[in-house]
């Protein structure tokens, strides 16, 4: 299965996953990490990918959302998020495809422009968060805003969905977002 | 009759206070120590019986191992020519040990002591004997005495303390009880008279000082800069058969037939590699022995490592003995340059050392092969996992699975030509390529270029610019003089901004990972070029530019 499909699968009791795909892996196993610290009324499961399209695996449970990380210090890794996204589904960008980008406290290091991973999530129609996966304390706040987003993706939590937290998050005064 | 009148010694009594007769045992010899109006004639060296002249004589030895002597101990070697008689004395144990004599008395000088002033007046005029062992033969072995003294001194300063005992059992040449008799945990300065006596008991020449030059050497190799040079005989000449005696004294002579004074050493270690070290001096002047140049040979490989030394002209006698001496016929600088001397070795000797075993491929998952804790909680789960496996394995199969030799630097030149999307741009339409000077720098490159793809930071396998660092004709490790800024700030990409000077992440415009300043920060020109030891960051993968054809420096 090259193309990952939203609905393709039936969900789980209680379950619900979420998908980091990043080219590094200690930044993702840390923010994995994070994730599964705090309790869950969900069962939740991360799954890691350095990129898509996945192997494929039969007992791979639903993905809920999936978590695109790129690191402003490497153009490999922003040049590989954008090779994966081919390989998603259009139905996920319905408010079940976050973007997070990483690195942008130290600008000198940085060889990505914020402005290009703003224009890059635009265009997906999809929320940015920026955060530091290397400090504990933003590891973790992210973490748990990452939880409660895949909750909602899930539908785990009532009277909240993928799509009208979609519109949530869309940010008003952001000057791309009028142009939708 | 004045034995009993100390006030004599302001620095002290003598250790004897009595008036032994002359330790015929010990005394070769008598000598007066007299003012200039008593010149002694050098035959009067021998020995007398008795000790009378016409001036009050007093017999004994002076103790000089108080402590008082000390900043004059210290400068004993200070403008302590044999003309200027002062300072000659030297700080010595009562033990049976020689006198040095303070000066020749046969010069008829006036022997001014650091002994006293005080003395000299009133007690000099007394006459004094001083009762040593062959005078003759100790001036002159004073003579070198404090070149050699000197040196030893400061090359005992330069072993950290630790390492001494080591050094000077390699050295081999104090004897494994005095080694024992050794303090150390006095302060350096006394462990080095300490030492400086034990030496100078034994004759210590300037041979047994160059050898312990060599051997200090070996242990901190990484005090001095290496180069490589490879010789290489006329094709289709015969493999001679190497002798090591013959090449020493081929060596030795060449350079002593160039250069009168120039002080040659060897020292064959166990992996049958000849150290050799030379003290080069002029027509006119004795070696100096403290800029010597180190070689390292091994005699079965045309490679040989030679020590960065600050006297340039003597180069290229250098390479022209060990030329001759180990019959090549050209020797050429292979661009390596390093501290790391096994470094260079592994690189160098790759070539004949085949160590990794190819038919491994199957390389298990390591624990923290990829910065991964395997003991992962249960719901994280892995996907990717083989083409982890793959990276792991072109990893391995590029670099090795052992530990990489340590290099700092990598510098390549780079001639590229712009590319651009937008035609009709200035860079686009220059005719010459634009010449790029690329600078990798690291604690240890080797190694980080390896843990590149398993990071996550590159692609596996790496780009041949980064791995043909492997091999050893396209490196060049050298201190850039100059980073050629490329324009590549507007290369066609829908990146209008400007990226500040700081920021050096490369911009893949021009090709290649390049070092480059934007066009937008001429204040800070300056200052890349006079950067040298700037802390790479993520090095990126190298996208394949057009045209582009790296040329190293050769």
């Amino acid at each position: 299965m090259s193309v990952l499909r939203p609905m393709d699968k039936l969900p789980d009791l209680n379950r619900a996953t979420i998908l980091l795909v990043g080219t590094e892996d200690a930044l993702l196993q840390q923010l994995a990490e994070s994730m599964l610290k705090d309790d869950c009324a969900s069962e939740l499961r991360v799954h890691l990918a350095n990129s898509l399209p996945l192997p494929s695996d039969a007992n791979r449970p639903r993905i809920d959302l999936i978590v695109f990380v790129i690191n402003l210090h490497s153009k490999h890794s922003l040049q590989k998020v954008e090779e994966s996204l081919n390989h998603v589904d259009s139905r996920f960008f319905l408010g079940k495809v976050c973007f997070l980008a990483t690195g942008a406290e130290r600008e000198s290091h940085c060889s990505i422009h914020r402005n290009t991973v703003i224009k890059l999530a635009h265009t997906y129609r999809s929320p940015l968060l920026f955060c530091d996966l290397k400090v504990e304390s933003c590891r973790a706040t992210m973490a748990q805003r990452l939880v409660r987003m895949l909750q909602i993706c899930a539908g785990h939590v009532p009277g909240v969905s993928a799509l009208n937290l979609l519109s949530l998050l869309r940010c008003s005064d952001s000057p791309l977002s009028k142009e939708s | 009759s004045d034995a009993g009148d100390l006030t004599r010694f302001p620095y002290g009594a003598p250790t004897t206070t009595s008036h032994p007769p002359i330790h015929r045992e010990q005394c070769g010899g008598l000598v007066r120590w007299a003012g200039p109006e008593q010149p002694l004639a050098a035959s009067k060296a021998p020995r007398r019986e008795g000790l009378q002249t016409r001036r009050a004589v007093w017999t004994g030895q002076v103790g000089f191992n108080d402590a008082r002597w000390a900043p004059e101990g210290g400068e004993r070697t200070k403008g302590a020519s044999p003309q200027s008689s002062t300072g000659a004395v030297s700080r010595r144990s009562t033990a049976a040990e020689p006198w040095p004599e303070p000066s020749p008395p046969g010069v008829g000088r006036d022997f001014t002591c650091r002994l006293g002033s005080a003395l000299r007046p009133t007690a000099l005029s007394a006459g004094r004997w001083l009762c040593f062992e062959t005078w003759a033969r100790s001036i002159r072995a004073r003579k070198m005495d404090e070149n050699i003294a000197e040196f030893l001194r400061r090359s005992i300063l330069k072993i950290p303390l630790h390492a001494i005992k080591t050094i000077l059992k390699t050295w081999d040449f104090l004897s494994e009880d005095q080694l024992e008799t050794i303090n150390l945990r006095q302060r350096k300065e006394s462990l080095t008279q300490e030492i400086i006596l034990l030496c100078e008991g034994k004759n210590a020449n300037l041979d047994d000082m160059a050898l312990l030059d060599i051997v200090y050497t070996q242990v901190h190799r990484h005090k001095k800069l290496w180069d490589v040079f490879q010789m290489s005989k006329e094709p289709g000449e015969d493999v001679d058969l190497f002798d090591m005696k013959q090449f020493q004294t081929s060596f030795k002579k060449i350079l002593q037939r160039a250069l009168k004074n120039v002080a040659v050493n060897f020292r064959v270690d166990q992996k049958n590699a000849v150290w050799i070290r030379v003290a080069w001096g002029t027509q006119h002047s004795q070696p100096n022995q403290y800029k010597p140049t180190f070689v390292v040979y091994y005699p079965q490989t045309p490679y040989v490592f030679i020590s960065t030394c600050p006297l340039k002209s003597t180069v290229p006698l250098l390479h022209q003995a060990l030329k001759v001496a180990s019959k090549h016929h050209q020797i050429v600088h292979l661009n390596l340059r390093s501290r790391h001397l096994d470094s260079l070795k592994a690189i160098v000797f790759r070539e004949y050392n085949q160590t990794f075993d190819s038919h491994n491929t199957t390389v298990p998952l390591q624990e923290g092969s990829f910065g991964l804790d395997m003991n992962l909680d249960s719901n994280i789960i892995l996907e990717n996992t083989e083409e982890k496996e793959r990276i792991q394995r072109v990893t391995q199969d590029t670099f090795g699975a052992y530990p990489q030799p340590q290099l700092e630097f990598a510098q390549y030149k780079l001639e590229t030509r712009f590319k651009s999307d937008i035609s009709g741009g200035i860079l686009a339409d220059r005719k010459e390529p634009l010449r790029c000077l690329i600078k990798f720098s690291s604690p240890h490159l080797l190694e980080a270029l390896k843990s590149l793809a398993p990071a996550g930071i590159a692609d596996a396998p790496l780009s041949p610019l980064l791995t043909s660092a492997l091999r050893l004709r396209q490196f060049c490790l050298c201190f850039p003089s100059y980073v050629v800024a490329v324009a590549a700030a507007g290369a066609g990409t829908e990146r209008g901004a400007w990226r500040p000077c700081g920021s050096h992440g490369g911009h893949g415009g021009g090709g290649g990972c390049v070092r480059s300043s934007g066009p937008g920060c001429p204040g800070h020109a300056d200052e890349h070029a006079g950067s040298r030891r700037r802390r790479l960051g993520p090095v990126e993968a190298v996208g394949v530019a057009a045209s582009r054809q790296p040329t190293a420096t050769g």
